[in-house]
C-alpha cells in the first residue's frame, strides 16, 4: 500500500465490494502485488468481520410497546383530523347558517340595536330635503315615519330634514340648531333598546355615544328618537325634554 | 368526493404494513440508535421518535429497502437533534482528507490473531470511541450492511465522503484494537509498527 501508494478508500471499497467488477479486479491485483497492502487488506477484512459480528444489542423490553403506543396516539389524532377535514364543509356550513340564523332571529325579534346599527341605518338617508316644508315638520314626519308629537318645531324649525329606508325601517333625520350649535335628531319606528345606552338619571332618557358624539335616546309615540350633538349629555337631555312635548323630562338627581 | 378522506380500512392496513416492517427492523433501529447516542435512554427516545417520523412519512416510502430508509431517519434525527447540542464538535481536530494509514509489515503477526481473539465488548468499546461521523459510517456499513449510496443518503453527504469516513473510521478502530491486543498480550508490542 505504501509502496504503490494505493488510495485507502480503494482498499476499503474492495473490502466492501463497492467497485465495479473491472475496477475491483484491477484494485485487487494492485493490492496483491504489494505485500504491505495485502496484509492491510486482510487485516481490515478481519476488522470488518469483527465489527459485523458484534452481538445484537438487547432491545429493552417495552421499547417496541412504547412505540406502538405513540403510533396509537398518532392514529387517534389523525382520526380526529380526518373527521374535521371530512366534515369541514358541513362545519363551515353550520357556522354560516348559525350566523345567518342568529342574524335573522335578531332581525325578526328585533330585541336590540347597536349604536353601529343606527349609524348604518342613518347612512342610507337621502340628501337633505330642503324642499320639505320644515315648518310643518310634524306632518312631514307623519307622512314618512309616523305620528310623532314634537314640540317647538314650529318655533325653531329644523335646518334640514332627510329621509331614508333602512331595510323595512323608515328613518328621518332632522338637523336642529340652538345657540350652542347644531344637533341631529334621528327618528325611526320601533322601541327596541340600543345596546350600550344606559338610563340617564333613572328616567326615560338613555345616554350613549354614536358617531363619536354624545347622544340621548328615548321612545315616544311608538318611535325611537336619538339626539346627537357635540355637547354634554345633560345639555342634550335638556333639549330632548324640550322637544319631546312632555313625553320625557330630565329628572333632577 | 370528500377532501382528505382515507378509508379507515386503508389506514389500518397501512398501520399493519408499517408495524410489520418496523418491528422486524426494530433491533437494527435501536442498535444503531444506541451505537450513535451511546446511551440507552437516548437510544430509546431516538428510536421511538424515528418510528413516529417514519410512520408519518410511510406513504412516501418507495417500498424498496425499509431498513435503509428507516435507518436514514434514525441517522438524520441523530445528526439534527443530538449533535446540534454539542457546542464543540468532536471532529474539529480530524482531517478527513489526511488518511495515510501505516502500511502493515510483512513480518506482522497475522491479523486474525488480533481480531479473532478480541472480545465483542472490546470492539464495541473501541467503536464507541470513534468520533460520531466516522462511527455512523462504520455502523451503517459493517453492522447494518448499508451500501455506500445508502449511507450517503442517510447522512446527506457525497459518496466520496462516505468512502473517506469509512477508511478513516476503520483506521481509528484498528489502532485502538491493536492497543488493546498489545495490552492484553495477545500480540507483542513491536510486532505491528
Amino acid at each position: 500500500m505504501s509502496e504503490n501508494n494505493l488510495d485507502p478508500t480503494i482498499l476499503h471499497a474492495v473490502i466492501d465490494g463497492e467497485l465495479p467488477p473491472h475496477e475491483h479486479e484491477a484494485a485487487l491485483e494492485a493490492i496483491n502485488a504489494d505485500p504491505g497492502a495485502s496484509l492491510l487488506h486482510a487485516e481490515f477484512r478481519r476488522l470488518k468481520t469483527a465489527v459485523a459480528s458484534l452481538p445484537t444489542v438487547d432491545v429493552p423490553s417495552g421499547a417496541w410497546k412504547s412505540c406502538t403506543r405513540r403510533l396509537d396516539e398518532l392514529d387517534r389524532n389523525r382520526k380526529a383530523e380526518r373527521f374535521v377535514t371530512r366534515y369541514a364543509w358541513a362545519l363551515s356550513a353550520s357556522v354560516f347558517f348559525l350566523i345567518l340564523g342568529a342574524g335573522s332571529w335578531n332581525r325578526l325579534t328585533g330585541q336590540h340595536l347597536g349604536a353601529s346599527d343606527v349609524t348604518h341605518m342613518a347612512s342610507v338617508l337621502s340628501a337633505p330635503d330642503h324642499a320639505a316644508d320644515t315648518a310643518k315638520v310634524g306632518k312631514w314626519l307623519q307622512d314618512r315615519v309616523g305620528p310623532v308629537s314634537l314640540n317647538n318645531m314650529a318655533v325653531r324649525p329644523p335646518l334640514s330634514a332627510e329621509y331614508g329606508q333602512a331595510g323595512d325601517t323608515p328613518m328621518a333625520r332632522l338637523v336642529l340648531a340652538d345657540p350652542q350649535g347644531r344637533m341631529a335628531l334621528y327618528i325611526w319606528r320601533g322601541s327596541d333598546p340600543i345596546d350600550g345606552f344606559v338610563p340617564l338619571h333613572g328616567g326615560p332618557l338613555n345616554a350613549g355615544r354614536m358617531l363619536n358624539q354624545n347622544c340621548v335616546s328615548w321612545v315616544q309615540d311608538g318611535c325611537h328618537l336619538v339626539l346627537v350633538g357635540p355637547r354634554d349629555v345633560d345639555d342634550l337631555a335638556r333639549v330632548a325634554t324640550g322637544i319631546s312635548n312632555g313625553a320625557v323630562s330630565v329628572r333632577p338627581n | 368526493m370528500l377532501f382528505g378522506r382515507r378509508p379507515d380500512g386503508a389506514a389500518s392496513g397501512q398501520r399493519e404494513a408499517f408495524e410489520r416492517q418496523a418491528e422486524r427492523a426494530f433491533p437494527s433501529i435501536f442498535g444503531t440508535a444506541l451505537r450513535l447516542t451511546r446511551s440507552r435512554e437516548e437510544a430509546e427516545d431516538l428510536a421511538q421518535e424515528a418510528i413516529v417520523r417514519a410512520y408519518e412519512a410511510f406513504d412516501r416510502f418507495d417500498g424498496s429497502n425499509f431498513k435503509a430508509w428507516i435507518l436514514r431517519i434514525v441517522t438524520n434525527l441523530y445528526i439534527n437533534r443530538y449533535r446540534q447540542r454539542q457546542r464543540n464538535p468532536q471532529l474539529g481536530s480530524l482531517d478527513e482528507d489526511s488518511m495515510s494509514e501505516p502500511a502493515a509489515d510483512e513480518q506482522e503477526t497475522p491479523d486474525r490473531i488480533i481480531f479473532d481473539e478480541l472480545l465483542g465488548q472490546e470492539v464495541e468499546a473501541a467503536l464507541a470511541k470513534v468520533p460520531a461521523d466516522f462511527r455512523i459510517a462504520v455502523v451503517l456499513s459493517d453492522i447494518e450492511g448499508l451500501s455506500y449510496q445508502e449511507i450517503a443518503e442517510a447522512t446527506d453527504v457525497p459518496i466520496g465522503t462516505v468512502r473517506s469516513r469509512l477508511a478513516r473510521g476503520r483506521a481509528m478502530l484498528r489502532r485502538m484494537l491493536r492497543g488493546y491486543a498489545e495490552r492484553e498480550g495477545l500480540v507483542k508490542g513491536g510486532d505491528f509498527e
